[in-house]
């Protein structure tokens, strides 16, 4: 290294790598792998909390279903009474008297109602999961063939990722090859059928130990979860983006089509459900007005989306509050979750190699310049390298590739393969984005209460009137 | 009562402890056996693919006789000490052959690959090349092999020293594995002398 490159270094906030300031791999990756853990804990409390929410909005639409039910059995088999206009009644000694039965039929009309949202955000959950398991939920448009086996560098790459696997006692998985890029990339059939994504380009461009050192990296992020991480977190995303759909659906009836189709994805596990169901993740909010002019369209109203009102509260206000929570939230946390993945798959990669100048050297090599594998962007997280489709934006999947170079340089890699470029400090702006996020937090947080309101005055309006007379009539019929 | 219902609760959950230890040590410990069937596996295969690459050679590499005598003679002897450790697979003093033997089988290897440098038209050799990247990929498999089954048996060690497996580990039948030790061959052993 010439003293330039030297002073280069020293001039850096990072300081030159000295043998005693060497990082441990089994250190580093215990680090990221407890920060991506409280993220990943993060965003399911917050998917329990929004469970939750929906299941308190529903309540009342739940308890007034359970209501009339007893209503009706009441033609046939004596009931009580649950709905609360018992409150109302005064008796001789001028304090209500409920029955013991009342009170059970109460309780357990509560407790239905409140099981009645989490039961069903637990059903579109675990629908939208088996959907996406069942599917090619990370995949490719472009062609692609086997390893070619008459072709060296292309079998080394095939020799690597076995004897990774090998280190990483894990199945070795399949090989897909594609023409003209310079990436790779994990893809999944299901959550248990892997596989690898490699281009062409990648494999003339590095030699045998650049691609071990890649090689490394793709099985060490199998062996750490990420797939299986990825989709639980692509599940919890597509909820809320299926929430949002039906939401906006809600009140129109040209989109009545829309919204059959999203309980069809959700409750019928085919192929066309699958592919919706992709789509809702690639595009969470969809435009409410499609293929219209603007100003020429207008809202239809019938008596179906009359039946739909006392969904009007709990989708509309929960979804609101659901979409601010995903894009100010739950979005940068995600990010950051893959962010520290990322690292950790790094430092994993030299666990298994016990060499890190192989995957520092290739990531050098690898530029953004036509390496776009994979057709959703939100899955661009399981490339090497950050693909070219992908804007750069305050809350990237992907760390920049300067510092996962500098990650490696603190495991032991030659400083060389950092670039002669400075590093940006950062300084306080890098805070900026992460102030913003806390801001909005602080906004909806305070929101919170005007929000419970609101949806509490549409549920009287549209659940609790109309339950409330349509109560009366049958317990007076009877 | 209540005491004796926090007897026999803590009965309880000491012993679904116990059960969780156990299958820990079992999970780490089947680790480890199917580490080092994997070091047997990849063993085989170096032994197969050394005399397809002796052949290749021998045509262009006449006059490197000695070394390709002391290739085959190296493999030759590893395979035969790792059939005697398959028939006494306990028998330390077998094993501590079959290492090395081992050694002495890429230290040959190592000399021959070298030597092969010198001759461009078994570089050039489409078989060479294929046989070549064989036996790499062997060697390494064989060096990520031992380094998986060591990174195995340092999870067993660390679940069976750490506590509470500690207390239990031994009466449930568990007991610390062996790392596999790199073994110096005679040649290793010589200081390298250096002619300024």
């Amino acid at each position: 290294m010439s003293d330039t490159q030297l002073n280069d270094l020293k001039d850096w906030n990072n300081p030159v790598w000295q043998g005693q300031a060497r990082e441990d791999f089994l250190a580093t990756i215990q680090r990221h792998r407890l920060i991506a853990w409280h993220v990943s804990a993060v965003c399911f409390l917050a998917y329990s909390i929004l469970a939750l929410a929906m299941s308190v909005l529903l309540s009342p639409l739940v308890y007034g279903v359970w209501t009339l039910l007893l209503d009706l059995i009441n033609f046939l088999w004596p009931t009580p009474s649950i709905w609360p206009d018992f409150l109302f009644s005064a008796s001789s000694e001028g304090a209500v008297k409920l029955s013991g039965t009342q009170v059970l039929a109460g309780l357990v009309g509560v407790g239905l109602a409140l099981l009645g949202g989490l039961v069903l955000m637990a059903w579109i959950g675990y629908n939208l999961a088996q959907a996406l398991r069942q599917g090619q939920w990370v995949h490719t448009t472009l062609s692609t063939r086997p390893v070619d086996e008459t072709s060296l560098p292309e079998q080394q790459f095939k020799n690597t990722l076995a004897e990774m696997a090998l280190a990483a006692a894990i199945p070795v998985p399949p090989i897909k090859v594609v023409a003209g890029v310079a990436n790779a990339a994990l893809i999944s059939h299901g959550d248990i059928t892997a596989g690898v994504l490699v281009g062409e380009d990648l494999i003339k461009r590095l030699d045998r130990r650049q691609l071990q050192g890649v090689s490394a990296h793709l099985i060490a992020s199998l062996a750490e979860n990420d797939l299986k991480v990825g989709l639980h977190i692509s599940t919890m995303l597509g909820v809320l983006a299926w929430l949002a759909r039906f939401a906006v659906s809600l009140m129109d009836a040209q989109q009545r089509p829309e919204r059959l189709k999203l309980l069809r994805a959700v409750f019928r596990r085919d192929a066309n459900s699958r592919a919706l169901l992709h789509t809702y993740l690639l595009e969470p909010v969809v435009q409410a007005k499609p293929n219209a002019a603007q100003s020429q369209y207008k809202i239809k109203f019938t008596w179906r989306e009359w039946l739909l009102l006392p969904l009007l509260g709990p989708f509309v206000i929960g979804v609101l509050a659901a979409l601010l929570i995903n894009y100010f939230i739950l979005s940068p946390l995600v990010a950051l979750a893959w962010r520290q993945r990322k690292y950790m798959a790094d430092a994993s990669a030299v666990k298994l190699t016990r060499e890190p100048n192989g995957l520092a050297s290739a990531l050098g090599l690898l530029t953004a310049e036509n390496n776009t594998l994979l057709v959703s962007a939100w899955a661009s997280h399981f490339c090497l390298v950050q693909p070219s489709n992908i804007n750069p934006s305050l809350f990237s999947l992907f760390p920049p590739l300067e510092k996962r170079l500098q990650a490696l340089v603190l495991l032991g890699a030659d400083a060389s393969v950092l670039s002669s470029t400075r590093i940006a400090s950062g300084g306080l702006s890098q805070f900026f984005p992460y102030l913003g996020t806390v801001f909005v937090a602080g906004l909806i947080v305070l929101f919170i209460p005007l929000i419970v309101q609101l949806s509490l005055m549409l549920s009287l309006i549209f659940t609790v009137i109309p339950f409330s007379l349509l109560h009366s009539l049958l317990r007076a019929l009877a | 009562m209540s005491v004796i219902w926090i007897i026999v609760l803590f009965i309880l959950a000491l012993m679904v402890l116990v059960i969780v230890i156990y299958n820990r040590l079992v999970a780490t410990n089947n680790q480890v056996s199917n580490a080092f069937a994997q070091i047997d596996v990849q063993l085989k295969r170096r032994y197969d693919l050394v005399p397809n690459l002796v052949e290749t050679a021998r045509v262009y590499m006449a006059h490197e006789k000695t070394t390709l005598e002391a290739v085959v003679e190296a493999r030759n002897k590893a395979q035969s000490a790792h059939q005697a450790l398959t028939q006494h697979p306990k028998d330390n003093q077998a094993m501590s052959s079959l290492m090395n033997a081992e050694g002495v089988l890429s230290q040959t290897l190592g000399r021959f690959f070298a030597l092969s440098e010198a001759y461009p038209d078994l570089k050039a050799n489409q078989n060479m090349l294929q046989l070549s990247e064989e036996l790499i990929t062997t060697e390494n498999k064989l060096a990520f092999a031992r380094q998986a089954y060591n990174d195995a048996v340092m999870a067993l060690n660390t679940s069976i020293q750490s506590f509470p497996a500690v207390l239990f580990a031994r009466s449930l039948g568990f007991t610390q594995a062996n790392l596999l030790q790199p073994i110096e061959t005679a040649l290793e052993r010589q200081a390298p002398i250096v002619k300024l």
